[in-house]
């Protein structure tokens, strides 16, 4: 479990990084509600991006994508709700996010 | 990261023409499927992705959205999975799109890739080959069934890989191509392959074999009465092996039925298809929609199934009267039709139709060595039900008695009249009657052409006037009279009729008498 979680922090951590080099304005991490989380929120072009990091270490069980189901995508949806609620930021464009890692040297890094 | 693939579906007994397009665009993975298809092609998403993946191919990764056009059609059944692979397969770029949109794709898939049979592949052939469609991917297993359309070229294969190497031009042409062989060479000789049944198995009852080569001419509805085991499922199971061979048409249907209801062929000695006519006995606990089709989506039913073939009904007083009744207009028209859901299907059920019966319920009236137990309270309400609608459907009526111990001793091979000579007779009397400008069996004439065809001289009107009156004829019998007579003179290869063709024909209505 400690593994998973590690081979989680270390694709989010890259995320991020990623994201900030492409002009995203990262304004949240680990938002977590009791309905639901989101890894990164972040801000580019005036649409706020929910963005939800999934790193696979083999592609043996589909692609990290894949693995986003129905049920996760409506976590993501009321996590999202809350926090536009919490912080009074309606009427702005909003995009759901995947953001796919594919890692075949994870170990390298823990 | 388009692509359009030609395919059809089977729909009753018809095919139609069905584009599958298939898209894949930027997104969470997932295929949809559109376009009103029933949850079998819904299923298929999974069949497909794991036939892809295990025939080594990569799946594309997006969101692959199937179209099935055109829209307002509703689409069932198995034969879209390969379509819909080769189509997700073409917008992935694994195959070359221009060249997947041009034959025309069948096929179900199996998960490891194989192609599985489907049914209904001749009827969604001869539509892609109405508009114009030239080259065929088909599962091998329908091979045999495919090769019935001449004029298309035919691929069949046996699993996607092939199919994919196909499409890319890595298969060997030659080699690919399943010869395209003309249904000509699918005859139905009578006797050959099949279950080899003759009618020279049968001892005696030359009467009835005589009633049987009268009835196959003029395809006249024959009921045969006679106590238990002498010979009446015996004598109609044969009745196939004197029907005149099946003309082009007729062989395409009847192996359109087959296709429909996955129905195997029958196979001659070498191991070719062989479409025979067919031979149905359904029992008389059948239903409704057992015997003229039906259901959700219809499918045939025994009169369908019996279609250019014999229909036997044994036991028909056992019938629900009912169900008899429902056989009026698909003998009047030949086909049936089924309505379900703003749907019209179509079913052909051209048949000879044979029934059986025994002469009273316990089956002994009349016969010599046997006493009949029934009361006449039994036998009354047994005639009334042997009368109606049963009586309305068959123009012959005959009376089989059993046969004597010394003709069944003596009974070898070669002694009793064969198939092959009935058939003789039959084709004779066909070829007469087309001498004469008659096309049409003798049993389809109606009042029109009776009077036209069935002229008497003033000798023979004399003669029918007092059966007539004897009798106790009414005008429906005894226009059924002159068509039989009329088949028995062709069988006698005479113009006109004469008296001894209605004596004759008279005498196959036996039911009169036995309700005097």
């Amino acid at each position: 479990m400690r593994y998973l979680k590690n081979v989680g922090n270390i694709g989010e951590q890259f995320a991020a990084e990623m994201l900030t080099n492409c002009g995203y304005e990262i304004i949240g991490r680990n938002y977590m509600t009791k309905r639901g989380e989101i890894d990164i929120i972040a801000l580019r072009d005036g649409v706020l991006h929910f963005i939800e990091v999934k790193t696979r270490t083999s592609d043996e069980y589909g692609s990290p994508s894949e693995s986003v189901t129905r049920i996760k995508q409506q976590r993501m949806k009321r996590a999202a709700e809350q926090y536009i609620q919490g912080r009074r930021l309606f009427w702005r464009n909003v995009s759901f996010d995947v953001f796919e890692i594919t890692a075949n040297l994870i170990d390298n890094c823990i | 990261m388009f692509s359009r693939i030609r395919s059809a579906v089977c729909s009753g007994m018809e095919g139609r023409e069905v584009f599958v397009e298939t898209d894949i665009a930027r997104g969470l993975p997932g295929v949809s499927i559109v376009g009103m298809a029933s949850t079998m092609i819904m299923e298929s998403r999974d069949r497909i992705k794991s036939a892809i993946v295990n025939t080594g191919r990569d799946f594309p990764h997006g969101r692959i959205t199937v179209n099935l056009t055109p829209a307002s059609l509703r689409k069932s059944g198995s034969c879209l999975d390969l379509p819909i692979a080769v189509g997700i397969l073409a917008a992935g770029m694994e195959i070359d799109s221009a060249t997947a949109q041009k034959p025309g794709i069948i096929g179900e898939l199996a998960l490891d890739g194989r192609l599985l049979r489907v049914n209904g592949i001749l009827p969604m052939m001869m539509k892609l080959k109405e508009i114009g469609s030239t080259e065929l991917i088909v599962p091998a297993a329908n091979a045999d069934e495919a090769c019935l359309v001449n004029g298309v070229k035919i691929y069949p294969v046996s699993d996607l890989a092939a199919c994919i190497d196909l499409l890319n031009g890595k298969m060997a042409e030659p080699g690919a191509v399943y010869s395209v062989r003309s249904a000509d060479a699918f005859g139905d000789a009578p006797c050959s392959g099949g279950p080899a049944v003759d009618f020279s198995d049968i001892a005696g009852q030359e009467n009835a074999k005589r009633a049987i080569s009268i009835a196959a001419a003029g395809r006249h509805g024959l009921l045969m009465l006679g106590s238990p085991g002498c010979g009446k499922s015996m004598l109609a199971s044969r009745i196939p092996t004197v029907m005149p061979p099946m003309d082009r048409n007729e062989i395409l249907e009847t192996a359109m039925v087959l296709s429909v209801t996955g129905k195997d062929f029958s196979k001659d000695r070498d191991g070719r298809p062989l479409i025979m006519r067919p031979f149905r006995n359904p029992h008389h606990t059948i239903g409704r929609a057992g015997l003229v089709g039906g259901g959700n989506i219809p499918v045939p039913g025994e009169i369908t199934l019996a279609h250019n073939g014999v229909l036997f009904l044994d036991e028909i007083c056992e019938f629900d009267k009912a169900i008899i009744e429902t056989l009026r207009i698909p003998m009047e028209e030949h086909s049936i039709t089924h309505f379900r859901k703003g749907e019209a299907y179509r079913f052909p059920c051209d048949f000879q139709l044979v029934m059986a019966a025994n002469p009273c319920p316990c089956g002994f009236y009349g016969d010599p060595d046997h006493e009949c137990k029934c009361s006449q309270t039994q036998l009354e309400y047994y005639r009334r039900k042997l009368s109606g609608p049963i009586i309305d459907r068959v123009d012959m009526r005959i009376s089989m008695e059993k046969v004597k111990f010394d003709e069944l001793q003596n009974h070898e091979e070669g002694s009793s009249i064969s198939s092959a000579e009935m058939r003789a007779s039959v084709l004779a009397a066909l070829d007469f009657a087309k001498e004469c400008g008659r096309s049409k069996y003798n049993a389809l004439l109606n009042d029109h052409d009776i009077e036209k065809i069935c002229r008497l001289g003033p000798g023979e009107k004399r003669f029918m006037k007092q059966a007539y009156e004897a009798l106790g004829m009414s005008p429906r019998s005894y226009k059924k009279t002159l068509k039989v007579a009329r088949t028995i003179a062709d069988m006698d290869k005479s113009e006109d009729i004469h008296e001894q063709h209605l004596a004759e024909a008279l005498s196959y209505r036996t039911l009169e008498r036995i309700n005097e």
